[in-house]
């Protein structure tokens, strides 16, 4: 008896779950159904709220169209009649790790999913010209008009999710972005130390037509033999450099005194102190704005183009230290760093460029030395030439 | 009266290795020049073919110089005879030598020292030609490989590239220092070309004077 009752009871349990699961399944649909009624026609909307169109046959083959209507959008019973807006469900109800990459990035608070992306529309992702240039207009306008753009969409090399800034991408992040595609690049059919330079110099600071050359100090691992330049550059991060300083701050590593700007004479104590001999500062040639005027510049295959600019370009540096997310913060060095003939920048050389003036001089001094002393005793030479003829 | 008499002082093998050396070391400093001051010196057509050049003829210089050390220690075996300072050298020889370029020539008087193919050179060249041999050719041969090759596992027992882009250059002015120098010394023989001829035909013309 107790048996039956209790058979009974599941039964109808299970039957209650049925009829659940089907009015949920069947209200999802007609609500759809009931929505495209209206936003399907576009006869419905004039110029001004025709973002309130949705096209059927698109959206019918989104993955959204799937979860339906009701899924991100709620309404009452007297929609439209209401006057209330209808409600958007955030997209990180199911995109959480997207949004919550958003979230840290400098496109948080600025852009809604919804700018860059129509929900409604299979492949949804607008066109950079629309998404991308309803706010970085200049950029969009001056890539579009480089070679590059036939190739490439904005989001082929920025991630939107991630957005970072120019200064708080490392050099090698940036490089990495176009090696995806140009990984064969054929540099080395004329460029001398093809490898030192890749790692040494910022793919856009040759292509692009970007203004003001600064060189940044990454910090590297170097686990008491520095790595050799031809291989890779592994670059330390935040929690290395925090087992380094403890809770003082990545940047007190260098930044000693904390006033936001590096001396030379901070970068030679850092350079020399035994502590810190397993990282070490790796430059990189890079500038200081970023253009989107991509391109190949005959002038950049002269050598003389960077390696003739003159002790005087150089003066500008900065150090990258490592955030916890991933990002750097760049602090100013003191101006002409790198011209200092041994410790402060004792890594980063380039050629005729970076050369250190009382170094020169003393040099030029010491070839003087020898033309003067022969001159000087030519002289006395020609005045005693009398001596000699009597012997 | 004067008679002289014919030495042969240099053979073919120590002029040619003069030669490569003297080519060497012109061509190295002067691209070396256009290498670091670039804006003001452009005597190689462009940067890179300077860079290629000087890298090229270092390499070539490198093997010359150990060709020659090699042969010099080992084969010749006359390293110490002829570049060694002697302790007489080393007392009275200098002094003497220096007086000599310092004054006597000046006054007319003879050159104390006399070349022989077992003592070529005079104690002052001794001491120039040892240190330039045996310690700057070495030290700028290896700090220029270094640049070459740009190994950091040594750059970081030398303290850095840029502590080995300076030595590299101030050693280079020495030799373009000594150039000078020893091109004006390489005409005070008994006559202006007289060395210079000895270090083409290997005979050197030995005056004596009665």
């Amino acid at each position: 008896m107790v048996l039956k009752a209790k058979f009974l009871i599941i039964c109808i349990f299970g039957l209650m779950v049925l009829v659940a699961g089907t009015g949920i399944s069947s209200s999802s649909a007609m609500e759809t159904d009931d929505c495209l009624e209206c936003h399907g026609d576009s006869s419905n909307f004039d110029e001004g709220s025709k973002r309130l169109y949705i096209d059927a046959t698109q959206f019918a083959g989104t993955k959204h169209a799937e979860d339906g209507c009701g899924s991100c959008h709620s309404v009452t019973d007297d929609h439209p009649d209401d006057g209330l807006k209808p409600s958007n469900e955030s997209c990180d109800m199911c995109h959480e790790d997207t949004v919550d990459e958003l979230s840290k990035g400098l496109h948080a608070g600025n852009a809604e999913c919804t700018d860059c992306h129509n929900p409604h529309a299979i492949r949804g992702l607008k066109p950079s010209s629309e998404s991308c240039g309803m706010c970085h207009d200049e950029a969009v306008e001056e890539y579009l008009k480089s070679p590059h753009a036939e190739k490439a969409d904005c989001a082929d090399c920025h991630s939107p999710h991630i957005v970072k800034s120019h200064l708080e991408t490392s050099g090698f992040e940036k490089n990495k972005q176009c090696i995806n595609c140009h990984e064969n690049a054929g540099h080395s059919e004329w460029l001398l130390r093809n490898k030192l330079h890749m790692q040494a110099t910022t793919c856009i600071s040759c292509h692009t037509d970007s203004k003001g050359i600064v060189i940044t100090m990454y910090i590297e691992k170097r686990d008491g033999v520095r790595p050799n330049k031809e291989g890779e550059i592994d670059l330390a991060t935040y929690q290395d450099l925090t087992q380094l300083v403890g809770d003082k701050g990545v940047q007190s590593l260098i930044d000693t005194n904390g006033d936001g700007s590096i001396t030379v004479a901070e970068l030679k104590k850092f350079n020399m102190d035994p502590k810190y001999k397993n990282v070490g500062l790796w430059g990189m040639l890079s500038t200081k704005t970023a253009s989107h005027g991509y391109g190949i510049f005959e002038n950049r295959r002269d050598c003389s183009f960077c390696h003739a600019a003159g002790p005087k370009a150089m003066q500008t540096c900065y150090v990258a230290f490592p955030n916890q997310d991933g990002t750097y913060s760049t602090v100013p060095v003191e101006e002409g760093a790198v011209l200092d003939p041994l410790f402060a920048t004792s890594d980063f050389y380039m050629v005729g460029s970076t050369r250190n003036d009382i170094l020169s001089i003393l040099g030029l001094l010491i070839i003087a030395g020898g033309l003067g002393a022969a001159c000087l005793h030519g002289t006395f030479r020609i005045l005693t030439r009398k001596n000699r003829r009597k012997h | 009266m004067e008679k002289s008499k014919m030495i042969y002082l240099n053979p073919t093998t120590v002029r040619i290795w003069h030669w490569i050396h003297a080519i060497g070391i012109t061509t190295l400093c002067i691209t070396g020049a256009q290498i670091r001051f670039p804006e003001y010196i452009n005597l190689f057509g462009s940067y890179r073919t300077a860079v290629l050049v000087h890298d090229f003829t270092g390499i070539f210089v490198c093997l010359d110089w150990l060709l020659w050390f090699l042969y010099y220690v080992f084969i010749d075996k006359s390293l110490i005879k002829l570049y060694v300072p002697t302790l007489n050298d080393l007392k009275t020889g200098v002094i003497r030598q220096m007086l000599f370029y310092g004054f006597n020539y000046f006054r007319g008087k003879p050159n104390p020292h006399h070349s022989t193919p077992d003592n070529k050179f005079n104690p002052m060249q001794k001491g120039a030609y040892l240190m330039i041999m045996t310690t700057l050719v070495p030290i700028v041969l290896v700090s220029g490989l270094l640049l070459l090759l740009i190994t950091q596992k040594w750059m970081i027992i030398l303290g850095g590239v840029k502590i080995v882009v300076g030595i590299h250059f101030l050693v280079a002015c020495c030799f373009a220092a000594f150039l000078f120098v020893h091109m004006y010394l390489a005409t005070l023989g008994h006559t202006f070309w007289a060395h210079i001829i000895t270090m083409i035909t290997g005979w050197e013309e030995e005056v004596e004077e009665h």
